[in-house]
């Protein structure tokens, strides 16, 4: 490291000169001398000494005087200097070491020792540059990283400038002075930090703490510490090395997750995780000071109309304002604003137009009514929304605890079924729960405005019940059966819900739904290379009653680019006993465009054979109910017997749904019906549980 | 030689540390150092008389630190010491207090060229 380095050096003397060269070339190294100052100058120019040696007095410029102006060039920063002063003179050495000498030398010199001198500083400033090279690397990535370093040692502190960017502090002569960096830590976490850093200190813990930097209020900086404990000879704890890194941004990210996880996005209301959290903790407040909490459940009257005439996007501003409304409503109301229960967790959209607002500590159910009956007055308030005047009313139901349920899901149920009472009264009102209102009508009208709710929430699913062929237990073909998944009902069975989509004509949505799933379903499978089979899907009376439902259903194939040959249509037997909507003619459609047609629940209806012979179909499906005691009851044996040799007098397939024993399989498969349904080979899962075998 | 011996006016360590600088195959770096000091000294020796005579204390002071220096490291202790007094008194500008101090350098500075001559002549031997 030293060998061959290059070293400059000034002095006046001649035989100073020719003793400082031998001595030093004696030792390896390059010697470049000048006689006096400009020439030592000069030559630094062009040369890049590694150690530059001067005399203090020489005529033109001393010692002191050169040094200087070396340290001021750029390229002399660094360069270690040694100067040859006189001997016993105090007052020049303190003159060296102000001026930036690196070391000095007082004469006479000692000629034997000059040439190790001179290598211990080359060698010492080669692993200064290479410390400086390695801080600088250090500070780049601690920079980069947004992490500080810093150490205390028996009170000495110590940080890297990453450390003082972290804080904000500029002055870089605080890089050694701990309270600088605690006075800038926000007043309410600074015990805290102390706190964990005497811990460390005492017990050897690791100090693991974030704080806030006191920064302006609305642009808050967090930084996280992280310090281990430095241990001394007898393993105690002799200080503190750790980091301090800037944390703001992942806590804003977390803020920003923990918020929409508890709030509504659309209006920044509470969510409904959020309000039962804190319904939870009213209640149990109540319950223990023996006061009672109101429950409003609020909504606009006949929302969907405005969302479906007037769009989504005007639906969600209206949402919006009458978010603000029902908010203004419930802080401007004397009640709250005494009972300072005024913050944002009393008013939630739980979904939808569904609003509910929490009154904890009501002392009767009279306030209540009268927050209710603000929030219906607010609402009832023309709103100009992207140049539509819409006039709306709202709705709204109160249930109390302790009086109308004990817990959560029941007074936020109970109010809610006030406030399907209050809308079967004409809307724009409010009421009171009442325990009757819990009877079946309120119920249905529960499920309906649920079900309402449902496709958008994407509540429906559909399960595939294979059908296979019983001799070779080869899956053929699957009926799509719908489910209603709901987070509040779980799983809700066909029977309790289709009969109220048919009575309200949402089967036509929810139906076309159905068909357009299948269809994907269908291809679904084909890109995955699974073998095609024929998928059923039941349709209702009341999408035939509608004009264009042919139309429908192809554009459905087109958009899906599904294979009609391998869907079938299912319609029950007593549906064709009606024509009054141009059925046949509708299923003839069906079948010139390659669908099967089949007919469910075959042989509860009345249809006669010369009947049957005109109708558009390809299958028949014997009845669940004729299936059950086919091998045991007689009557039902013989009516299966007959189907089965009705289809193929007519040239018709058959299956049969609702096997689920062998005994039936057995009787069903002696009779020549070999397409089989039914629990024997599989009940209805979901799309990706059904095991089909590769094309 | 005012009872001093040639031996006691050159310092023999100093000369022993030059002696052990000196690489093999160069021409001897002692006698270099010699002819330097014996060919740079005496003009040195003039100024000292000539600035102490004129009180220039600006010239004294450069002369006697030049002249302590190259003396010391030719081991000429005492001469080197006579140096240091004169720079002193220079560099306070108490040019009055030199007393016989300047003739005294000019003594001391003949023996040492005396003595070291013989150095050279041991050398050349």
């Amino acid at each position: 490291m030293t060998n061959g380095a290059k070293i400059l050096f000034a002095d006046d003397d001649v035989g100073m000169r020719l003793l400082i060269r031998e001595s030093l070339e004696r030792s390896g190294f390059h010697v470049l001398e000048a006689e006096n100052g400009e020439q030592l100058l000069d030559l630094f120019e062009v040369e890049t000494p590694d150690l530059i040696m001067l005399d203090v007095m020489m005529p033109d410029i001393d010692g002191f005087t050169l040094c200087k102006k070396i340290r001021e060039n750029h390229n002399g920063k660094n360069v270690p200097i040694l100067l040859v002063t006189g001997c016993d003179d105090l007052g020049s050495i303190d003159e060296a070491y102000k001026v930036g000498a690196t070391d000095f030398i007082s004469k006479p010199v000692n000629w034997g020792l000059l040439g190790y001198r001179v290598k211990y500083l080359v060698r010492a400033s080669g692993l200064q540059r290479e410390l400086i090279l390695n801080q600088e690397k250090l500070e780049y990535a601690q920079t980069i990283a947004k992490v500080g370093s810093w150490e205390l040692e028996r009170d000495v502190f110590n940080c890297s400038k990453e450390t003082l960017r972290v804080f904000e502090i500029d002055e870089p002569e605080k890089l050694s002075k701990l309270q600088h960096l605690i006075n800038k830590i926000h007043g309410d976490d600074r015990e805290q930090v102390l706190q964990s850093i005497n811990d460390c200190l005492d017990s050897g813990d690791t100090v693991d703490v974030q704080f806030r930097l006191d920064a302006h209020e609305d642009d808050m900086k967090y930084v996280a510490c992280h310090g281990e404990p430095k241990k001394g000879i007898a393993d105690n704890t002799i200080g503190i090395a750790g980091v301090f890194q800037d944390i703001t941004e992942q806590k804003k990210q977390e803020e920003k997750i923990v918020f929409l996880a508890f709030h509504d996005v659309l209006t920044g209301l509470a969510n409904s995780r959020l309000f039962k959290e804190r319904l939870l903790g009213a209640m149990t407040l109540a319950e223990r000071h023996k006061l009672n909490v109101a429950v409003l459940s609020v909504n606009v009257d006949r929302f969907k109309r405005i969302n479906d005439t007037l769009g989504n996007k005007v639906g969600d501003k209206l949402l919006k304002i009458v978010a603000d409304r029902i908010d203004d409503a419930v802080r401007g109301s004397d009640f709250v604003a005494r009972t300072s229960v005024s913050d944002d967790s009393s008013v939630s959209r739980l979904s939808g137009d569904d609003f509910t607002i929490m009154l904890s500590q009501v002392p009767n159910s009279d306030i209540a009514g009268k927050v209710a009956t603000r929030i219906i007055e607010k609402l009832a308030k023309q709103c100009i929304i992207d140049g539509h005047e819409i006039y709306i009313t709202g709705s709204t139901g109160i249930s109390i605890f302790p009086d109308d349920g004990l817990d959560v899901d029941q007074l936020i149920r109970n109010s809610s079924s006030a406030l399907l009472h209050a809308k079967q009264q004409g809307g724009n009102r409010f009421s009171y729960f009442e325990q009757k209102m819990n009877s079946s009508s309120i119920e249905k009208l529960h499920i309906e405005n649920d079900l309402r709710k449902a496709l958008g929430r994407n509540e429906f699913v559909l399960f595939y019940q294979p059908q296979v062929d019983g001799h070779t237990g080869e899956i053929i073909g699957a009926e799509a059966l719908i489910r209603w998944v709901t987070e509040e009902r779980g799983m809700v069975a066909p029977f309790h819900f289709i009969p109220v989509l048919e009575e309200t004509g949402m089967i036509i949505d929810v139906g076309e739904w159905v068909i357009r799933t299948t269809c994907e379903q269908q291809q679904k499978w084909v890109q995955q290379g699974k073998k095609l089979i024929d998928l059923s899907v039941n349709l209702s009376a009341i999408q035939f009653s509608q004009d264009d439902f042919v139309c429908r259903v192809k554009n459905i194939i087109e958009e899906t680019k599904a294979n009609p040959e391998k869907i079938v249509l299912e319609i029950t037997e007593s549906l064709l006993l009606d024509n009054d909507s141009g059925i046949i003619e509708k299923l003839e459609q069906f079948r010139d465009m390659g669908f099967c047609i089949s007919i469910d629940d075959f042989g509860t209806g009345y249809s006669s054979l010369s009947y049957l012979r005109k109708l558009p179909i390809n299958e028949l499906k014997i009845d669940r109910s004729f299936v059950k005691d086919i091998s045991t009851d007689l009557d039902d044996g013989t009516i299966a017997k007959t189907i089965i040799a009705l289809a193929r007098s007519l040239k018709l397939e058959v299956i049969a749904e609702g096997v689920e024993v062998e005994s039936q399989l057995e009787f069903l498969l002696s009779q020549g019906c070999n397409r089989i349904q039914g629990f024997y080979f599989g009940k209805p899962v979901p799309a990706e549980d059904l095991l089909l075998p590769d094309a | 030689m005012q009872g001093r011996s040639l031996e006691t006016v050159l310092d023999n360590e100093a000369l022993d540390v030059i002696r052990s600088l000196e690489q093999s195959g160069a021409p001897s770096l002692l006698k270099r150092v010699i002819d330097t000091y014996i060919d740079t000294s005496s003009p040195l020796v003039e100024v000292i008389s000539q600035s102490s005579a004129e009180k220039s204390a600006e010239e004294l002071l450069q002369a006697s630190h030049s002249l302590k220096s190259s003396s010391a490291n030719v081991g000429a202790k005492r001469l080197a010491g006579l140096c240091a007094e004169l720079e002193k008194f220079a560099r306070d500008d108490q040019m009055s207090e030199l007393g016989e101090r300047p003739d005294l350098v000019a003594k001391e500075y003949k023996i040492v060229v005396e003595a070291l001559n013989i150095e050279l002549s041991n050398i050349q031997e």
